[in-house]
């Protein structure tokens, strides 16, 4: 040992050793030595929940269009956007029309929003569906469809099917008194 | 007078070695991420993970995901690369001794190596486990679905992840200690 050469080489090596180890020893000590919970990672999810009511149904004979509003309630502690919807409805049991959204809805957490779906009809679909409100007391609309969410940056489709009871009364026109 | 005389002053100092080990400081100082993985956009991120040796944060959802062991790892290296640091400081005014050699290392050079090879055998595991395989760099597509009904949950994120500017400092750093040891050895001859 002429110039401390081996005392420097081991007393460093002793220190890094320590140093190093040292952090890690402690974590077990803390932890009951118990590698399984200091491994695992812990993680709660944030609730992501949401609930869909009709308000109100409209149609518009001159329009040809039947309109349903719901009110979306966000029950999450994640915002979301509606931002498409892709399907189909049938009303009354027989009449088939595609869907659209009316606009895109951004819903915080904790707030709620409306949406709106137009549910577009031709000619032959107005003629069958004005006896229906005429003579029956309900009528009936199924949708299936998918909902493109946006859920912070990811996209998300989520299935969006719902059957709606509508009674006539209720059902209103926006072309006659 | 020769370029070996000149980086040491005339062995008086390992100006090199000095510089590397104020480097070193800084390096594990830094709070800033080596290697960072976003989801989705960066204003409002599905999911963000930023690693270094000495830091590890990681959300889902906005919500953070903890793994006990982690800040002893970080507080572990971080010390470690302090004391190399110091010890490079002190060896760098002490070129004449020959014992010196012990204090001036190359463990700066390893810390960027250790950890790119850590994020390669990590995401070979990861992958495993959540059915992706994240890339060191580069862009991907988180794709997967969720039963619901009888139907699927179907979630897209487009995600990124890249070594950031602090890597690429560690990695220059890393070399300037190699450059340093080396000088110190010649040196000391």
């Amino acid at each position: 040992m002429k110039d401390g050469g081996e005392l420097v080489k081991y007393l460093s090596l002793a220190i890094s050793v320590l140093v190093g180890l040292t952090p890690i020893v402690v974590a077990f000590h803390q932890h009951s030595w118990n590698l399984q919970s200091l491994i695992t990672p812990i993680y709660s999810p944030p609730r992501v929940d949401y609930s869909i009511e009709i308000k109100e149904a409209v149609i518009s004979e001159r329009e040809r269009v039947v309109q349903l509003t719901f009110e979306l309630s966000n029950l999450g502690d994640v915002g979301f956007s509606v931002r498409e919807l892709r399907g189909k409805a049938v009303l009354a049991g027989e009449i088939t029309t595609p869907i659209e959204l009316t606009q895109a809805i951004d819903l915080p957490p904790a707030t709620r929003g409306t949406m709106t779906i137009k549910l577009p009809l031709d000619e032959s679909a107005v003629l069958k569906l004005v006896p229906f409100i005429m003579t029956k007391e309900r009528i009936t609309v199924e949708i299936t469809s998918s909902l493109n969410v946006h859920v912070l940056s990811s996209m998300v489709t989520v299935p969006f099917r719902t059957s709606l009871t509508i009674e006539s009364s209720k059902l209103h026109t926006t072309d006659r008194p | 007078m020769n370029l070996l005389h000149i980086l040491t002053i005339n062995r008086r100092l390992n100006i090199v070695a000095l510089a590397s080990s104020l480097l070193l400081l800084y390096v594990a100082l830094s709070e800033d991420p080596w290697w960072v993985v976003t989801g989705g956009s960066e204003e409002s991120p599905t999911f963000v993970v930023k690693i270094s040796p000495f830091i590890f944060d990681m959300s889902i959802l906005e919500k953070e995901v903890l793994i006990l062991i982690i800040p002893y790892l970080n507080l572990a290296a971080k010390l470690t690369l302090l004391l190399t640091s110091l010890m490079m400081l002190v060896g760098s005014f002490m070129v004449k001794k020959r014992w010196s050699r012990y204090l001036v290392s190359t463990r700066g050079a390893t810390f960027p190596i250790v950890f790119l090879v850590g994020l390669f055998l990590g995401s070979f595991v990861a992958s495993s486990y959540i059915g992706f395989s994240i890339p060191i760099v580069g862009e991907f597509t988180v794709n997967f679905t969720i039963p619901y009904g009888e139907g699927l949950i179907t979630v897209i994120t487009p995600s990124k992840a890249s070594l950031t500017g602090m890597f690429w400092i560690a990695v220059a750093v890393g070399l300037s200690s190699l450059l340093g040891k080396l000088i110190h050895n010649r040196s000391l001859r």
